[in-house]
């Protein structure tokens, strides 16, 4: 018992530092990266695409209920007007950094654990290697460099669609004053929040991607079996890892704000 | 002796139990060609990818140049090394040009469009040309493992690694491909470790070929050479068409001639080759599917015989072999040579080629073993004449 809690720290702790290593070198190999802006672009539109859709739902739907919610505990005190307001505070350092991240895993980071994954298997990247191609260079540092863009942006994108949703709810549905909500939600805009909303962000998109990215490239060497039922496993391993860390994250970072 | 370019030395890895490398040795001559032939799951790739720095070896060390390459990192000024992968390892993000040219572009300073242009004129070369913009999951195997051998020579490696760059390909694209590795090897000047079992095919353009069984080389040699070499597994190895024929006719081979012997010679007084001689006057070549239907009547005829005679042992393709008893020999033979005479008859009408059956009688008493009966042979070959007209 003792003995495998021993084991269980020395395995998790060589890990940690393994993981840190492969951030640290990703980083590093930045610098030498051909056709840099070519391949960001291409790496950032890749991944941002393919979440607007789910981005576009779930926000939609958040702030559809955050309004509803909010409207019938806020009538209870008479205070309708602070409508606008009680959902943007709801989703701008709140619901909208934690569910975008939480989305973009699921359609972006099990993606790229997948597709690293399959490269892996398929000795591309040892083919990289071989090419004299820096694999860290050429697989992942373009794609940690895209998360920082394609986070910020899409919780942004999250934030204006809930206040749609929002309006939706309180205005169309709950026929309240078009010009208050508005007024309302530009009253709870604060700085602060935007900021902390974005700091948050950027650190969902970095850590999430380092560890997707992570999981699809070790596929070889961290999979009990080889092959297709590697790829599976390195995906529902980024996947359940990635979401444990927003949540995490989101715990402590919103610790130290307050 | 001069410097090898490649130098392998004491060599060896393992994958938890799994013994692959066992200490093995290797040298490869600067601007040589080197075949490395070995039976499947032996451990050829895991030796490539040692050279190429993707596993580390247990011990041992690796020289290329003169220099220990840790990974394929050998430094921007170190030998220039590629690497044609068994599973060819093509990005499947990338169209083919752009897989092609991603090692000029990505390692050198050459611009995208010099880089897609020298892709495409090597395109040419391999008969690829309107594949070019298609992703390699949209273009068949064989041309895929094209696309990779391109992606290995656009770089004017000095050291390339070839694992099986035949495999899946018809076998004109086969002979295309080593012309044009022969080829290549001649303007471009590289160094070559080749994984082939294309017996002789591979051999043709080889300088050097070896042989790797249990975990080292066995055999190392010229490929003229591969013919004296004397491990009973790669005999087997290369005669592999042998061992198909002497299934096909239901022979035991030389083997089985070797450890039956003296068997042979207690029940028998008399043992007999019969061969073919292949007579023809136009040039040309062929499959030997002819004369191995002239073999097959041949072995019949004798299996036919009344006599008392022994199970027909197989020799090689154009030669059989059984103890004949009796006391008189004369008129025994007589019999097999009338014999063959119907078989020689038969075939001549069919074919324009001649295939010419005859036979020779050895005392079993003057034959200690089979290995002094090829020297008789050798000997009976260059006095005596076809016998049978
Ligand atoms: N990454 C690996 N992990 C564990 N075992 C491996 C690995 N790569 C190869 N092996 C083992 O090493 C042995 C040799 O494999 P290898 O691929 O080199 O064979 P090979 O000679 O190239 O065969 P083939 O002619 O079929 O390509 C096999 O037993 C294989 O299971
Ligand atoms: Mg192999």
């Amino acid at each position: 018992m003792l003995a495998s809690l021993g084991r269980f720290t020395i395995d998790s702790v060589t890990e940690l530092g393994r993981f840190s290593l492969f951030i640290g070198r990703a980083l590093w190999s930045l610098g030498r990266i051909r056709a840099f802006y070519r391949k960001m672009v291409r790496t950032t539109f890749e991944m941002g695409v393919r979440c607007v859709p789910i981005i576009l739902t779930v926000g939609c739907f958040t702030g559809l209920i955050v309004g509803l919610e909010g409207y019938r505990t806020l009538a209870r005190f008479g205070s309708e007007t602070a409508l606008g307001s009680s959902v943007a505070k709801a989703l701008i350092n709140g619901l909208a950094p934690v569910l975008a991240a939480l989305m973009i895993v699921g359609q972006a980071g099990s993606a790229l654990a997948a597709e690293l994954g399959i490269q892996r298997n398929s000795e591309q990247i040892d083919a990289a290697q071989t090419m004299g191609i820096n694999p860290l260079g050429y697989f992942i540092s373009p794609r940690l460099l895209a998360a920082l863009i394609v986070f910020p942006l899409h919780t942004v994108f999250f934030n204006l669609i809930g206040l749609f949703g929002g309006f939706v709810s309180g205005v169309v549905i709950l026929s309240q004053e078009p010009g208050v909500y508005w007024q309302s939600v530009g009253a709870g805009l604060e700085a602060d929040d935007l900021w902390g909303g974005l700091v948050k962000s950027v650190a969902f998109g970095f850590t999430v991607t380092a560890i997707c990215a992570y999981e699809g490239f070790n596929t070889h060497r961290r999979s009990s079996e080889p092959g297709v039922r590697g790829v599976t496993e390195s995906t529902t391993r980024a996947v359940v890892y990635s979401s444990i860390a927003v949540l995490t994250l989101d715990y402590l970072i919103t610790a130290v704000q307050h | 002796m001069s410097i090898p370019f490649l130098s392998i030395q004491e060599v060896r890895k393992s994958f938890g139990s799994n013994v692959v490398l066992d200490g093995m040795d290797l040298r490869v001559e600067r601007g040589s060609i080197t075949t490395i032939m070995g039976k499947s799951g032996i451990g050829k790739s895991v030796l490539l990818k040692c050279i190429a720095g993707i596993h580390a070896p247990d011990s041992g060390q690796i020289l290329i140049d003169g220099r220990r390459c840790l990974g394929a990192q050998c430094g921007p000024d170190g030998p220039r090394l590629s690497y044609l992968f068994q599973g060819n390892a093509l990005f499947d993000s990338l169209t083919a040009v752009e897989n092609v040219a991603l090692p000029l572009i990505e390692t050198t300073r050459t611009r995208p469009r010099v880089a897609y242009r020298q892709a495409l004129k090597l395109f040419e070369q391999l008969d690829l040309g309107d594949i070019a913009t298609k992703y390699p999951s949209q273009i068949s195997g064989g041309m895929q493992k094209r696309v990779a051998l391109a992606r290995a020579l656009i770089t004017r490696p000095q050291l390339i690694l070839f694992d099986e760059p035949t495999a899946g390909l018809d076998p004109q694209r086969k002979n295309s491909v080593f012309t044009m590795v022969a080829d290549y090897r001649k303007r471009f000047d590289f160094t070559a470790l080749m994984v082939s079992h294309d017996i002789p095919e591979a051999l043709f353009v080889s300088d050097r070929v070896a042989w790797m069984d249990r975990g080292q080389i066995r055999f190392s040699g010229a490929p003229t050479d591969l013919e004296l070499a004397r491990d009973p597994n790669l005999l087997e190895f290369i005669h592999h068409r042998n061992e198909l024929l002497s299934d096909l006719a239901g022979q035991q081979g030389r083997t089985a001639l070797f450890a039956q012997w003296p068997e042979l010679r207690r029940s028998y007084d008399h043992f007999v080759v019969a061969s073919c001689e292949t007579e023809r006057r136009r040039p040309g070549s062929d499959l030997g599917l002819r004369r191995f239907a002239s073999y097959q009547a041949a072995v019949a005829a004798i299996t036919q015989l009344p006599q008392k005679h022994s199970q027909l042992y197989f020799l090689d393709e154009r030669h059989f072999g059984f103890g004949l008893g009796g006391s008189d020999v004369e008129a025994l033979t007589a019999e097999v040579d009338d014999a063959l005479k119907v078989v020689n008859a038969q075939t001549a009408q069919a074919y324009t080629t001649r295939y010419r059956w005859s036979s020779r009688t050895y005392r079993l008493a003057d034959v200690p073993n089979p290995a002094s009966l090829w020297i008789l042979e050798d000997q009976a070959a260059v006095t005596v004449p076809n016998s049978p007209a």
